[in-house]
């Protein structure tokens, strides 16, 4: 499935945590493009030099994870992770509002958890600046997974900021 | 507590979740999260970590972002709008003329993308309001632009197959060689019942007026030059991998070079264009992986629990012959789809089903097509129906979700009767690649 | 009554496959011979994480335990890879057990895995890899130019060494990209495995017997359970170990030889090369060893230890 067009948002309108989210996802989806070019450099490589290259696969592999693991937040702003709603939908706009609520609070509980699994991951990966031990040689998997503690920690920020923005809004249908 | 007690329970926390619209990624990610800690402790919650790392360090996952960038870029070029028009002088005139065309389009698109949903939107950009005007009957028009726009995962190249490549560890190649026909099969029964419908009651479906599709000779060139740019693309794709110039993750690079140039020469392609696309790329990304994040790591906590023997007696110990076995499985991927996504779905089962195809002697490649091709009825199957969706993003607002699903039924019908046929005829899926591979 | 230990053992087997059928064997009698105390539950790859992070899950007790290769593990300490095997050195997993059980190999390997909080019971030998190729490569100077794919490790190492071209793929494309031509060969399973993968048809001339690859797997358990173990059930484990990888090497070694036999009905050319050029190959293996031997002091202590031996079986000079 592809996402409908993403619209631009009015950023004055954000605060401070929503803006960061929709940076992060616009500034990081230029990682798909280098992406494109460096597979199309291997081929060119490869095909009519007959000389692959090292780094290119392992390189536009991490590329494209980092463009993953940080959209994350984007896709979260933007409330645009996939969900069913038919029974939300039809629910009265007050239920909707603690539905709004109680979902945060399951979100903020994946993330916390979340967050403390992919700081234990990578702690022991960092210290050892654990390598990909391919021919190019370079700790990828370190940085992968200093990533998912930089990812899942801006995706907990993003969830912290939605759950104050629901408990207002409960106050105003209240 | 047995493994039957806890799946009851999984599955019953799972409903509660999604029921009050929790995002997917969160329902399978709080279950799972939840299962590990009070089943295993604390230390336990690196392995959902430590799955997502394995996961998104997969190098056949760039593929993904490419074959979207793909469509983002046809979606922002007037390449549809072309095609369009192109088929319009040939079918314009038939009884049911502009649906056929349409669902030719629908299969030139997905022969240049990866995914649904762009395809989709576009189709019901372009052909909707066409086919509305001429009085088509909604129905119709709505299924035939639903069922049409989901072949981009059914023709090659395709996200799904990708997937079900990595999970099954089949090839890639040999499977978008195997889908060829299959999914032509099912544009080819779409077509059958737009035309008998149409004979039955030319009324659901007019003809356009001649002064239409009466180009000038110099026009219809045009039109074929323009149609021409697109299908190079396409070309580029496949044609590097059949040309053994590239591995199928980098023909998805190819691809992009190929629209990039192909938008460029229509004088299309801006940086305010390309950015656009990107953008678009990173949020489709960001919801397919981090929803196989959520079921990825509930996999993982499953099949610590014991998941996969369990499953696999409770499948494998039913007293049936093969077949049955197999439509039996059918039967789950369809219940499935009603509520999840593919990849859901996918990650769900394919690890349980595939070494049972395997072991009752079937070929994994014919076992993929017959997934992808249940998928096609995933993308229409209300309540969780992605085709739907996308077209009510861009149709009129008097046509609600329920109009929509109302027109989709028959084409689900279709797709059954499809997936029948390659299951009664296996070398439906397995004559291509047989024959290209051992000739 | 119920078992003293419920262990979950993950290997790097595909569901299905003859290899993890005999690892379901080895669990079986483990059983069996400690009377029911200890049960292993095997996993085939992925089932509960990922094949490259079974060592930590190992280490974290989210698995009891692993069955998989050292060279996965690489990227945290290079030593792993020198546990896993040093490629092209010995002619026969026979001589590299010699390595294990009598040049110190063993003890070396345990020092190593329970810096990462895991014992090391004993290697599991699966047999030597294949390579099908499109055109016959039976020299070092043979491959010259030739693409091939070969999982990235001291292997892929050696083959640019020689002049190869090297192929990142993932396993799944491998078969298209060598039946198209994107690479002419690639570095794969065993004969058997290739034979009924469909290989032969497109890639007719296997590297058989093959000599730059038969890596030592192994079995390894969380530390603090296997120190807690009573004596009875160490000696179990020990044991169990050893014959089931007298079990993996003979059932895969009849699948391969099964396939050789058929190889000439199907014109397939089974390749074995000169004891010259191995020796060349191995010439320049050790090139490749003694840079791995640099990367870190435990790397080098396995390296010199195994070189060591090497000399003494007069393999090199
Ligand atoms: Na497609
Ligand atoms: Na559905």
């Amino acid at each position: 499935m592809s996402e409908p067009d993403v619209p631009r948002q009015d950023l004055s309108r954000l605060n401070s945590v929503d803006r960061i989210s929709i940076f992060v996802g616009e500034k990081i989806s230029i990682v798909f493009l280098i992406s494109v070019v460096f597979t199309a450099y291997e081929v060119i490589m490869r095909y009519v030099f007959n000389a692959p290259t090292i780094w290119v696969h392992d390189s536009a592999a991490a590329l494209s994870a980092t463009g993953f693991l940080l959209a994350g937040t984007y896709a979260m702003q933007a409330n645009r992770h996939m969900r069913i709603t038919v029974v939300y939908d039809i629910m009265p706009k007050k239920i909707q509002r603690i539905l709004d609520f109680v979902q945060h609070i399951f979100i903020l509980f994946f993330m916390t958890l979340f967050t403390y699994a992919c700081w234990k991951l990578a702690v022991p990966a960092v210290t050892l600046m654990e390598t990909s031990a391919h021919a190019w040689d370079v700790p990828i998997p370190a940085y992968l997974k200093a990533l998912m503690v930089l990812a899942s920690g801006l995706m907990l920020v993003q969830a912290i900021s939605q759950l104050r923005d629901d408990i207002k809004k409960i106050r105003e249908v209240l | 507590m047995s493994i039957e007690i806890l799946t009851l329970i999984m599955l019953a926390a799972m409903m509660g979740l999604m029921v009050i619209g929790l995002p997917l990624v969160f329902v399978t990610g709080v279950v799972s999260l939840a299962f590990a800690l009070a089943l295993y402790g604390p230390m336990s919650l690196t392995l959902i970590s430590s799955r997502v790392y394995s996961f998104v360090s997969v190098y056949a996952l760039v593929a993904v972002p490419m074959f979207v960038l793909m469509a983002s870029i046809l979606e922002r070029s007037g390449v549809a709008k072309d095609l369009f028009k192109a088929m319009h002088i040939f079918a314009g005139g038939l009884k049911g003329g502009l649906a056929i065309q349409t669902m030719a389009v629908a299969v030139l698109m997905a022969a240049m993308t990866g995914i649904i949903g762009g395809e989709i939107v576009l189709l019901g950009l372009v052909a909707l309001p066409q086919m509305l005007a001429l009085k088509y009957d909604r129905k119709l028009a709505i299924g035939t632009i639903c069922a049409g726009g989901s072949l981009g995962t059914m023709i090659p190249p395709s996200i799904v197959l990708i997937f079900f490549g990595l999970t099954a560890s089949v090839s890639i190649g040999e499977l978008f060689m195997a889908t060829i026909i299959p999914g032509l099969l099912l544009a080819g029964l779409y077509v059958l019942y737009i035309l008998i419908r149409c004979h039955i009651n030319p009324e659901l479906g007019p003809p356009a007026p001649i002064e239409e599709r009466d180009l000038p000779l110099r026009e219809k060139l045009i039109l074929f030059r323009d149609v021409a740019m697109p299908l190079s693309v396409a070309v580029m794709v496949l044609g590097s991998i059949y040309g053994g110039i590239a591995s199928v993750s980098e023909s998805a690079g190819m691809g992009v070079i190929g629209v990039l140039i192909s938008a460029k020469i229509r004088k299309e392609l801006s940086w305010e264009m390309l950015r656009g696309a990107l953008i678009q790329t990173t949020m489709t990304c960001a919801v397919i992986l981090w929803l196989t994040f959520g079921a990825n790591a509930l996999i993982g906590v499953y099949n610590l629990m014991g998941g996969i023997d369990f499953v696999r007696e409770l499948i494998s110990g039913l007293p049936f012959p093969p077949m049955v076995i197999i439509i039996l499985m059918m039967l789950i991927l369809v219940v499935l789809g009603f509520f999840i996504d593919w990849i859901g779905i996918m990650l769900l089962t394919m690890p349980i089903f595939v070494p049972i195809i395997i072991a009752m002697g079937y070929s994994p490649i014919w076992f993929g097509i017959l997934f992808c091709m249940n998928m096609q009825i995933s993308y229409l199957s209300p309540p969780f129906g992605p085709a739907a969706f996308y077209l009510k993003g861009v149709a009129p607002p008097e046509i609600s979700l329920q109009d929509i699903y109302a027109s989709l039924w028959p084409f689900m019908i279709l797709q059954i009767i499809g997936i029948g046929l390659v299951m009664y005829f296996p070398q439906l899926a397995l004559w291509l690649p047989d024959y290209v591979y051992n000739s | 009554a119920a078992p003293e230990h419920n262990w979950k053992v993950q290997s790097f087997w595909s569901p299905g496959s003859v290899n993890m059928k005999v690892f379901q064997r080895f669990a079986k009698n483990v059983g069996d011979m400690s009377n029911g105390r200890i049960k292993i539950t095997p996993l085939p790859i992925g089932a509960v994480v990922g094949h490259t992070e079974t060592l930590d899950a190992v280490a974290a007790g989210i698995l009891q335990g692993h069955h998989s290769g050292g060279a996965y593990f690489a990227g945290k300490e290079p030593a792993f890879q020198i546990c896993n095997e040093l490629n092209g050195a010995f002619d026969n997993t026979y001589q590299h057990q010699l390595w294990f059980e009598h040049g110190g190999g063993l003890a070396l390997c345990r020092e190593l895995y329970a810096k990462f909080g895991a014992f090391y019971v004993g290697p599991v030998w699966f047999g030597g890899e294949s390579m099908p190729s499109k055109n016959r490569l039976d020299t070092v100077a043979s491959f010259k130019g030739v693409k091939m794919r070969s999982p990235e490790g001291m292997g892929a190492s050696i083959w640019r060494r020689i002049g190869a071209g090297v192929v990142t793929l993932p396993g799944s494309e491998v078969f298209t990209a060598l039946e198209r031509g994107v690479i002419d060969a690639t570095d794969w399973g065993t004969l058997g495995m290739n034979q009924d993968l469909g290989y032969h048809k497109i890639a007719p001339f296997p590297l058989y017997p093959g000599f730059h690859s038969a890596p030592a797997s192994e079995i390894a358990i969380n530390l603090g359970i296997w120190n807690k173990l009573p004596a009875d059930l160490k000696a179990i484990m020990v044991f169990a170990v050893k014959e089931f990888s007298r079990d993996m090497k003979q059932t895969i070694e009849m699948v391969d030889l099964e396939a050789a036999n058929q190889a000439e009905k199907q014109g397939i050319t089974l390749v074995n090369w000169s004891k010259e050029e191995r020796g060349k190959f191995r010439a320049i293996a050790m090139l490749e060893w003694e840079a791995w031997a640099k990367k870190s002091p435990m790397a080098r202590k396995i390296v010199d230890s195994q070189v060591a031996f090497l000399r003494k079986l007069k393999l090199i000079n």
